[in-house]
């Protein structure tokens, strides 16, 4: 018992220092951007969101122990809504991340979450979400989760939440919200700091333009545990 | 005084009235508006009250706003509203009708009443009726002090000296700009003299009635009522010599050397011409025609009784002298039109009689009162839609840039952050005496006055290097990111607009927004 609380106090400590910590050598994620979804300065942006402006310009580069890589691809999803309203949860994993018709899951109304079996334990250094990215929405309680326990019952470490009023009654959520980027496909990197774990579990409750859910992509950064 | 133009002034007063007063809480106090406010409340709160010869014009709105606190029936200085202070500039406006009384007699009985007509249904006049600054109370010691010396002049009684004395001392308590007011009355004294002499050669001329002591008098009585106010009622022994050296920054404003420097055509965009996108064309053209046919009636006229002749072309030159120095100066808020506009207003008013008797023929006077009749509508209709009408978006004239009279107008969202900073007040043990912080290189008014119960305020124009408060409220030009410091002990709860494109966000200590939002509503999943 006291050596599993060293060693989660350990990876805690680590996760907090980053990646440098851990003593490794590092480079930017092997992140593949898909085309932008429009052009030109988008017209009636929301405005009720804490999310800094649309920019589009390309985000800095996010620097991870080198060899990270998507360890999602093609890995098995699945959802709290057992009724899609569109697509297949396996395209969340399917590596096409084109804001096309085709390629959108759609969650029916209200908090809904996708989870992600890595089936593996890994060091996970980034989740990238790509919603819906055809127009600048902003998703609301964006809310993503590590954990060992499929049942997100035990050993949970929230790496981001922003919802900020506890709706999804989760904590209260300290990040900002944030457009999904139609100009530049830009997916929203996510610091998980290298914590360790096999599931990945995204929140999300609707959006400025919907109340439904939809997802496009989730790539999750990450070398196997040692 | 004729009874009847008695009667029908206090109603037209009425109606002046019945259009500035209703829902004067509609729009957010601009800037100015809260700054005059608080101001006030150092006078009410801890008689603490000093002219400052920076900022914030004259003594007369502080003073003037004690009745209307005292009628308010407030516990305290926390519980006046907008309405309170509002209040102030409608009394003015409205008494600016009735006092045409004192014009009456050489204006003409019509033309007073045409005049007092247009005042009291003018968009500008109705606007900043409803605008607790300065303007207003100085059109209305003008046209006192004005109206008071030509009826001095008329009948020599010292009465007339005395209420001009008291005009002009009033007027030099309310605004540093009453001196361009006085320069132009001088040229127009001149100017109408001259002009008289030139047209009339043939004519009788005019001769004004007066006493070197009596004049001696009015200008003691304004020199004491001056002295009074900007000596806070002898509190403030300064208070006098900062009024001559206010002028000092105020030639500087007025040279260019502030943000508010406008084209020449400012003014007369608003007044004649000013159009957005699906909205209605807003325009005083009516007035602005009229005024130019009573411009030239009362230059070229030369019917009536040499009292009469000189007083119309005495309004003549002075609207056109001050129109000119206002359109000279860099200095320009929309605002500073109503010295002008109340002298055309003036000339409109012998503008719509010219008209109407220059119509020989039954069928040309019915046309020619459809035509004013249709003039008066629609600026009655425009005074209306400005102060109270929405947009097609729901968003209020009064509170819009879409209004030629709305300038760097508070937005309605900034109501939304002190409804959120308030609530956020109520589940902090410290309640009022929290600590909230305002931060942001713009100016943050009116936000002073709207969180006024915060006891322990401040505001910086930077970040300061000091440990993070409670609540604080950032302008976006500073980039805070106060919730991406590593300690995480605050997030960032929303923007907020408080000027078109003045962008705050407000950050909440962790603690603190979690009782918050155990207060909410629960959200519909």
């Amino acid at each position: 018992m006291m050596k599993k609380f060293l060693f989660h106090a350990a990876t805690l400590i680590a996760a907090a220092a980053g990646p440098a910590a851990f003593g490794q050598d590092l480079a930017p994620l092997p992140i593949q951007l898909p085309p932008p979804a429009m052009k030109g300065t988008p017209q009636n942006m929301p405005t009720n969101t804490t999310a800094l402006p649309l920019s589009d310009k390309p985000q800095p580069p996010f620097m991870a122990p080198k060899g990270a890589s998507n360890v999602a691809l093609n890995k098995p999803v699945t959802s709290g809504d057992p009724n899609l309203i569109g697509g297949d949860l396996k395209q969340i994993t399917d590596g096409k991340k084109q804001a096309y018709e085709e390629n959108v899951v759609t969650l029916r109304r209200g908090l809904h979450w996708i989870q992600i079996d890595l089936e593996k334990d890994f060091n996970i250094y980034a989740v990238v979400l790509w919603h819906d990215f055809t127009t600048p929405v902003v998703v609301r309680d964006v809310i993503v989760q590590i954990s060992d326990d499929p049942e997100f019952k035990n050993g949970v470490v929230t790496v981001f939440n922003n919802d900020q009023k506890n709706s999804a009654g989760l904590g209260v959520g300290t990040d900002r919200e944030y457009f999904e980027n139609s100009l530049t496909g830009a997916g929203k990197v996510i610091d998980a700091k290298g914590t360790k774990g096999r599931y990945v579990r995204c929140y999300s409750k609707g959006s400025t333009d919907s109340a439904l859910n939809t997802y496009i992509e989730v790539e999750v950064y990450g070398l196997p545990a040692s | 005084m004729n009874r009847w133009l008695v009667a029908a002034l206090v109603l037209l007063t009425g109606l002046a009235l019945g259009l500035r007063a209703p829902r004067l809480a509609l729009r957010p106090l601009h800037n100015d508006e809260a700054v005059n406010a608080m101001r006030f409340g150092l006078l009410w709160t801890s008689n603490s009250y000093s002219y400052d010869p920076n900022e914030f014009h004259g003594p007369t709105l502080p003073y003037l706003t004690l009745p209307a606190a005292w009628l308010d029936g407030a516990p305290d200085f926390d519980h006046f509203t907008e309405s309170t202070f509002r209040a102030v500039t409608v009394a003015f406006g409205a008494a600016l009708v009735l006092v045409l009384l004192l014009a009456a007699p050489e204006l003409g009985r019509a033309e007073t009443l045409w005049a007092a007509g247009l005042t009291a249904i003018s968009p500008a006049m109705v606007f900043y009726s409803r605008y607790y600054i300065h303007e207003m109370l100085l059109v209305f010691f003008t046209a006192l002090s004005f109206f008071g010396a030509w009826r001095y002049l008329q009948s020599a009684r010292p009465l007339w000296a005395l209420a001009s004395g008291i005009g002009l001392g009033l007027m030099a308590a309310t605004k540093e700009t009453f001196v361009f007011t006085v320069a132009a009355a001088a040229f127009s004294a001149v100017a109408a003299g001259v002009w008289s002499r030139w047209r009339d050669r043939d004519q009788p001329a005019f001769q004004p009635q007066w006493r070197r002591s009596h004049l001696l008098w009015a200008l003691v009585v304004a020199t004491a009522i001056a002295l009074l106010f900007f000596s806070s009622f002898f509190r403030n022994p300064a208070g006098p010599r900062d009024a001559v050296r206010s002028y000092l920054p105020w030639l500087h404003r007025a040279g260019g050397a502030t943000p508010h420097a406008h084209e020449w055509s400012f003014y007369f965009q608003r007044l004649l011409f000013f159009h957005s996108k699906g909205t209605p064309v807003w325009s005083e053209g009516f007035i602005a025609a009229l005024a130019a046919v009573g411009f030239c009636a009362a230059l070229l006229g030369r019917g009536g009784a040499p009292p009469a002749r000189c007083w119309r072309r005495l309004i003549a030159f002075y609207t056109l002298c001050l129109t000119l120095i206002y359109t000279a100066l860099a200095y320009k808020t929309p605002w500073c039109l109503l010295g002008f506009y109340h002298g055309m207003i003036l000339l409109a008013g012998m503008g719509a009689v010219v008209v109407w008797r220059a119509c020989g023929s039954h069928w040309l006077r019915t046309l020619v009162l459809v035509a004013l009749a249709g003039g008066s509508g629609q600026l009655a209709w425009q005074a209306c839609a400005e102060n109270f009408a929405v947009d097609k978006g729901g968003v209020p004239y009064c509170d819009s840039p879409k209004n030629p009279y709305v300038y760097s107008q508070t937005v309605p969202d900034a109501l939304r952050l002190v409804r959120t900073v308030e609530a956020i007040a109520q589940v902090s043990p410290q309640g009022y005496e929290m600590v909230l912080e305002i931060m942001g290189p713009e100016s943050c008014w009116p936000l002073p006055w709207y969180l006024r119960r915060f006891k322990n305020i401040g505001d910086w124009d930077e970040i300061p290097n000091r440990p993070l408060a409670p609540i604080m409220i950032v302008s976006t030009t500073l980039h805070a990111a106060f919730d991406d410091r590593p300690e995480k002990t605050h997030l960032m709860a929303g923007y907020f607009e408080l000027r078109p494109g003045v962008f705050f966000e407000l950050y909440v200590s962790l603690d603190l927004w979690r009782a918050y939002i155990k207060t909410l509503p629960p959200e519909d999943n």
